[in-house]
């Protein structure tokens, strides 16, 4: 395989990426190296949710980038990030891992899709919040607001529970 | 007002909507769908989106490509929508130009959990158009 034919991510842990990202280059770095001392932790997690971090490690670099969305949105929150890990680490096995993106806020969103109209999703603050909503049907919705305190809700394991069966 | 009657800003309910996306976290290539955050508004509580009416896919295309050029982002996709989906949702498009053809998603409540209920049900009726890559 050429150089040239190597896709532009392909895992958190194999180089050490440097973009000149002024102020959040060191966070970047950090975040880099808290990565690498994770891998191997992380091979004991499973597929999914070793494909959920990869994308969450993604997705943050992506939201380093001043202007990452097109809209001025704020750059990705580091305190969210390190939460968003916590909470995909904490979630259990026999249920799926998340989507990942992120708000025009700069919190880590991840998301549930069940099929076309279906969808439960979180965002996780900087202050240990997690705001989810979650459509059901057309006429089941809910939103609102919980306390991460590094385990999921038993209110949003209930409310995916409600989504996925 | 009712949704056919259209709004008081003369876009009228069928008319169509384009939310362009830079962010490769905004969309499911896997899925083919648009992600609610995409719809998320940003922090004047609008949506920013372009009234397509009567354009072309080069034409609608073009509009997001400028954008994309002047912000040196990457145009990946774009979600389109109807203005009658986002009266639906309880929210209202407003022209804001220029640019021409700009408008904006406005009347979002302030709580954030009920912004992204209402982004979900944005993102359900959008239908995600990936840019093909040249």
């Amino acid at each position: 395989m050429s150089a040239n034919s190597l896709p532009e991510f392909t895992s958190p842990y194999e180089s050490s990426p440097s973009f000149g990202l002024g102020d959040e280059a060191g966070r970047v770095e950090f975040v880099f190296t808290e990565m690498q001392k994770h891998a191997l932790a992380s091979l004991s997690l499973g597929k999914a949710k070793q494909y959920a971090l990869d994308s969450l490690y993604a997705t943050f670099f992506e939201g380093c980038q001043a202007g990452w969305d097109g809209y001025e949105s704020s750059t990705a929150c580091y305190e969210s990030y390190t939460r968003a890990k916590r909470f995909i680490e904490a979630l259990p096995a026999n249920f799926p891992a998340p989507e990942v993106a992120l708000d025009p806020d700069g919190e880590v969103s991840l998301e549930w899709y069940a099929g076309p109209g279906r969808v439960f999703a979180i965002s996780i603050g900087p202050n240990d919040e997690l705001t989810y909503a979650g459509k059901f049907s057309p006429t089941r919705k809910t939103h609102g607001t919980e306390p991460f305190t590094g385990q999921v809700p038993k209110v949003i394991l209930d409310h995916l529970r409600r989504l996925l069966t | 007002m009712s949704a056919e009657k259209g709004t008081d800003t003369g876009i009228l309910p069928g008319d169509p909507l384009a939310r362009f996306i830079y962010s490769s976290s905004h969309f499911s290539r896997e899925n083919k769908r648009v992600k609610h955050n995409a719809f998320m508004p940003a922090a004047d509580n609008k949506t920013s989106v372009y009234r397509t009416k009567e354009l072309n896919e080069a034409g609608t295309w073009n509009i997001g490509g400028e954008v994309a050029q002047a912000r040196k982002q990457t145009l990946h996709a774009r979600g389109d929508i109807v203005a009658t989906d986002v009266s639906k949702a309880g929210l209202r498009v407003v022209p804001s130009e220029p640019p021409p053809r700009h408008a904006n998603i406005e009347d979002w409540p302030t709580e954030k959990s009920a912004q992204k209920l209402k982004a979900i049900d944005l993102a359900d009726a959008a239908k995600l158009v990936i840019k093909a890559t040249p």
